[in-house]
């Protein structure tokens, strides 16, 4: 909202939510490349690695920052989201072979204290949530990926240029 | 005219045609690619796309879908796909020519010419910042960002979406339970990308655009980006609406329209279909074809192949590596399999049991 109404021009909000999106589109296309051009073959295949989870953090920034919002479009958006989570073997309460992990009708994996819940910091997506999305997106993720966006242009000039002959 | 052509693209966006076309259209691109990678062909398809749009922009409904904010980039993911598909696909057909004549690939050529990182690299990274700032910023003043209503947990809109980047994997959640459609599959995505410089031990291709050094990986990956990812994200921001129902892009999203849910299990089809007999209490006995067939598929399936059409193949790559690649590979092969299973046979589960909310 701060975007919005404290900052001149107007249109932070639109730059971020853009840019954001074409982001995501921009690594998608990146690895289409870098796989059809073979580039992850050795020597590269450790910076394809390093690859693949920077796509899995670009997601999840995308992700967590979805919630920020915090419009019907957001909770809603990561409420589907992370319902999938309920799901998981063993650890969410709705998993295959969740239920296997009671004792004496104690259930040690219920919606309580499954890994949905453990994403959300709530049942639902409530003010729990919102904190831990909001630390993540602007702290967690960036310095990891940030880490990682380092080790990846270093080994690209180690393992021979990006995407070409070697 | 209009009229006639608006139903016809309704019709061919019902989800099997969708899918089905879309794998047509991406199979025939691949196998005439010497023809359908001339630039008269791209400038073709984007010539006829925009005289579409212009045509349909006056829909009500279609213009609705088209112009949501956060549907535009969208658009841009199917324009630059398209594009960079056909691109890849030209580069690797004059790559294969030139390797057939004993020149080297373009990409050898241009690897040939060295510049300085300063001022020649940073300085074009310079103009590509600034240009694309720009167009951001012209983007960000016409279109607004979408805002809606503050967040009412004890409301629920219709449809209910996951970012545009997960429509893929909520799309299969059609055909799978959550904890494969949202959990094991994304999973296996990940870990699979990851197993790729792995299992593949082609030594061919590296650095270079090619389809006949390796037609196998070329295909692998354009059907599980371009069909099973894109297009899917596609198919779910465009044409689901309201409770994942099925929308053709002029279509209104109607709340009440209807789709009959007459889903069979593989256990029915077995006891009550073949048998003609009630099915069996016991869950695992109830369920014997459908985890005898599964079994079959991905315990004995690999053995099998191995000893057969992809005997080459595991004598050269090795059991555990060719192992994993086809476990990798057959999960992969149950998407389709399930997709075509429900639309031929209405099949609901191969296994299904609630009891344990395992459901296959």
């Amino acid at each position: 909202m701060g975007l919005r109404e404290h900052v001149p021009i107007g249109i932070m909000r639109e730059l971020h939510r853009w840019a954001a999106h074409l982001m995501v589109i921009t690594v998608w296309l990146h690895m289409y490349r870098v796989f059809l051009t073979g580039s992850y073959k050795p020597p590269r295949e450790f910076n394809w690695n390093v690859g693949v989870i920077l796509l899995v953090l670009t997601l999840l920034l995308s992700f967590t920052g979805y919630l920020l919002p915090w419009d019907q479009l957001a909770v809603w958006a990561i409420t589907v989201g992370t319902n999938m989570a309920r799901a998981t073997p063993f650890l969410g309460h709705e998993g295959p072979g969740a239920a296997l992990l009671s004792i004496g009708g104690l259930d040690f994996v219920h919606a309580g204290d499954d890994v949905r819940f453990g994403l959300l910091a709530g049942r639902f997506v409530g003010e729990g949530a919102l904190l831990r999305f909001y630390v993540l997106h602007c702290v967690g993720i960036p310095l990891a990926a940030a880490t990682l966006m380092a080790i990846h242009f270093w080994r690209v000039r180690k393992d021979g240029g990006i995407s070409g002959p070697l | 005219m209009g009229q006639w052509i608006k139903d016809f693209a309704d019709f061919l966006a019902d989800p099997i045609i969708y899918f089905v076309g879309s794998a047509v259209g991406l199979a025939a691109f691949l196998i005439f690619r010497k023809t359908l990678t001339k630039p008269i062909v791209i400038t073709g398809f984007f010539l006829l796309s925009t005289g579409f749009l212009v045509f349909a922009w006056d829909d009500p409904n279609f213009h609705k879908i088209i112009t949501k904010g956060d549907n535009i980039p969208i658009l841009m993911l199917l324009g630059s796909v398209v594009f960079f598909t056909w691109l890849a696909m030209r580069r690797a057909v004059i790559n294969d020519e030139r390797t057939e004549r004993g020149e080297p690939t373009l990409e050898g050529e241009l690897a040939k010419q060295k510049v300085f990182t300063w001022p020649d690299l940073v300085y074009t990274e310079f103009i590509c910042i600034i240009l694309f700032t720009a167009f951001l910023v012209v983007w960000s003043i016409i279109v607004e960002a979408p805002l809606e209503e503050p967040a009412a947990t004890a409301r629920t809109p219709n449809p209910s979406k996951a970012p545009w980047y997960f429509l893929g994997l909520q799309e299969l959640l059609v055909y799978f339970d959550p904890w494969l459609a949202g959990v094991l599959l994304p999973g296996f995505i990940i870990v699979g990308l990851m197993a790729i410089p792995y299992v593949d031990t082609n030594p061919k291709g590296n650095g270079y655009y090619t389809y006949k050094e390796r037609p196998f990986a070329v295909w692998f990956f354009a059907i599980g980006f371009v069909l099973f990812w894109v297009s899917f994200v596609i198919l779910g921001t465009f044409l689901r609406g309201p409770n994942w129902s099925f929308f053709g892009p002029f279509e209104y999203w109607d709340l009440h329209k209807l789709e009959p849910m007459v889903n069979v299990d593989l256990s029915t089809f077995f006891w009550v279909g073949a048998l003609d007999r009630p099915r069996p209490d016991n869950p695992f006995i109830r369920e014997l074809p459908g985890l005898l067939l599964l079994g079959g598929y991905f315990v004995v399936g690999p053995f099998i192949l191995a000893k057969t059409i992809c005997k080459s193949l595991f004598d050269q790559m090795g059991m555990w590596r060719y192992h994993v690649m086809m476990h990798l590979l057959l999960w992969f092969g149950l998407i389709p399999l399930k997709m075509f299973a429900r639309w031929v046979f209405n099949l609901k589960y191969f296994v299904g049991m609630p009891e344990y909310f395992f459901n296959i």
